[in-house]
């Protein structure tokens, strides 16, 4: 067996995401909502007069919030007919809502839990969609292979980012797409769109939606803390849904950090082989990722 | 089970959720004057597949409107079942 590149803090962040995730889920299954929950992220909520992409959803649509998110993700990409990979799908909402409205050709999940992974697999019509247990940070797929790369909100758990977004780089077809979201340090926008370039991946479309992100929390958080527990909402359930004084909500609405959308294009130009992101800031990165582990560890169930 | 029965007990669990007086709720009951978001209605769903032994496909439930709609919905899917 290759031994894997990664140090063995970065396997060790890897394997606490993914109990996390797997946690997750169990205590999701054990809810009422659970056939119904496919999302797990923040959301977006169009502010006042604002227009926004994608198509009418119908008034009682669960997980709206979350739909939006992927709509603005998309923004004008054209989709059509188009061999998608969602890395990081976790329960595969954003494939689902795809294959409904955007008249992709087959999909592909990976995520790095396995709960979700089953989830998914029970889900989706296996002729359309496939799901695979993977690590981002290894995109188990040819190079120049598919047509779009979708990641929203799952690469701040990466240790190495550069190295899934070289992946990215490697896996899409020249002309092909990469629809990224999350949520980032404010300092790092720049240098991600320049790490992008220089992974052969132009941008086309950007778009700073924390104040939209900020106003889904605001309006959403709290209803989804309490139901997510069923009442009982486990400790560090605050955390997942990016509830008011919640470390991730402060990084969100305090200033620290910016949930930025990238669309990007896969030009001709090979990828630089070139490390990019520098030490300090790779640790930086990695450190982040860390503590995101320690933030998402739900404990028992609580009041 | 009547429609009027059926009324009367899915309006009783619905009222439970909401926290508000049963005879507030009518057939034209908009669920956003009633303040429900989807996840009150993922709950009163789950009560009525418990009750009848039912599984609502989600996709019907997308654009009710007013609760009316939703017994309709419910009748429909429990003369499909038997």
């Amino acid at each position: 067996m290759t031994p894997s590149p990664l140090s063995h803090d970065e396997q060790a962040i890897g394997q606490g995401y993914r109990e996390n995730f797997d946690r997750f889920n169990e205590v999701l299954h054990a809810t009422k909502y659970d056939r119904f929950l496919r999302f797990f992220n923040f959301g977006y909520a169009p502010l006042e007069g604002e227009e926004h992409y994608g198509p009418p959803l119908g008034r009682n649509y669960p997980n709206r919030d979350s739909a939006l998110l992927l709509f603005q993700v998309v923004g004008e990409a054209d989709l059509t007919g188009a061999t998608v990979l969602e890395v990081g799908c976790g329960r595969g909402g954003n494939l689902g809502l795809l294959m409904e409205h955007y008249d992709v050709g087959r999909v592909f999940g990976t995520d790095i839990a396995f709960n979700s992974m089953a989830y998914c697999t029970d889900r989706y019509p296996a002729e359309r969609a496939r799901f695979f247990q993977a690590d981002a940070q290894f995109v188990p797929v040819r190079t120049g292979s598919v047509d779009a790369v979708l990641n929203v909100e799952s690469s701040g758990c990466y240790p190495d980012v550069e190295r899934f977004f070289r992946d990215v780089s490697r896996v899409l077809r020249p002309g092909g797409w990469f629809l990224y979201a999350d949520l980032m340090a404010r300092t790092f926008v720049d240098r991600y769109r320049e790490v992008f370039t220089a992974l052969g991946l132009d941008v086309v479309g950007e778009k700073d939606v924390t104040p939209n992100v900020a106003e889904s929390r605001r309006l959403r958080a709290e209803r989804q803390r309490l139901a997510f527990g069923d009442g009982k909402a486990p400790e560090g359930m605050e955390e997942w849904v990016g509830a008011d004084g919640s470390t991730l909500n402060d990084v969100l609405t305090g200033g620290k950090g910016a949930y930025h959308v990238f669309r990007c294009r896969r030009s001709d130009r090979e990828a630089d082989p070139a490390q990019q992101f520098t030490d300090e800031e790779r640790g930086e990165m990695t450190l982040s990722a860390a503590e995101g582990v320690e933030l998402l560890r739900l404990g028992a169930p609580g009041a | 089970m009547t429609r009027d029965e059926l009324f009367t007990w899915i309006s009783e669990r619905f009222a439970e959720i909401l926290e508000v007086d049963p005879s507030t709720i009518t057939n034209e009951s908009d669920f956003a004057e009633l303040d429900a978001d989807s996840i009150d209605i993922i709950e009163v769903v789950n009560h009525v597949e418990r009750e009848f032994n039912l599984q609502i496909e989600e996709q019907l439930l997308y654009d009710i409107a007013t609760f009316g709609d939703f017994v309709d919905v419910v009748e429909r899917e429990i003369a499909k079942a038997s």
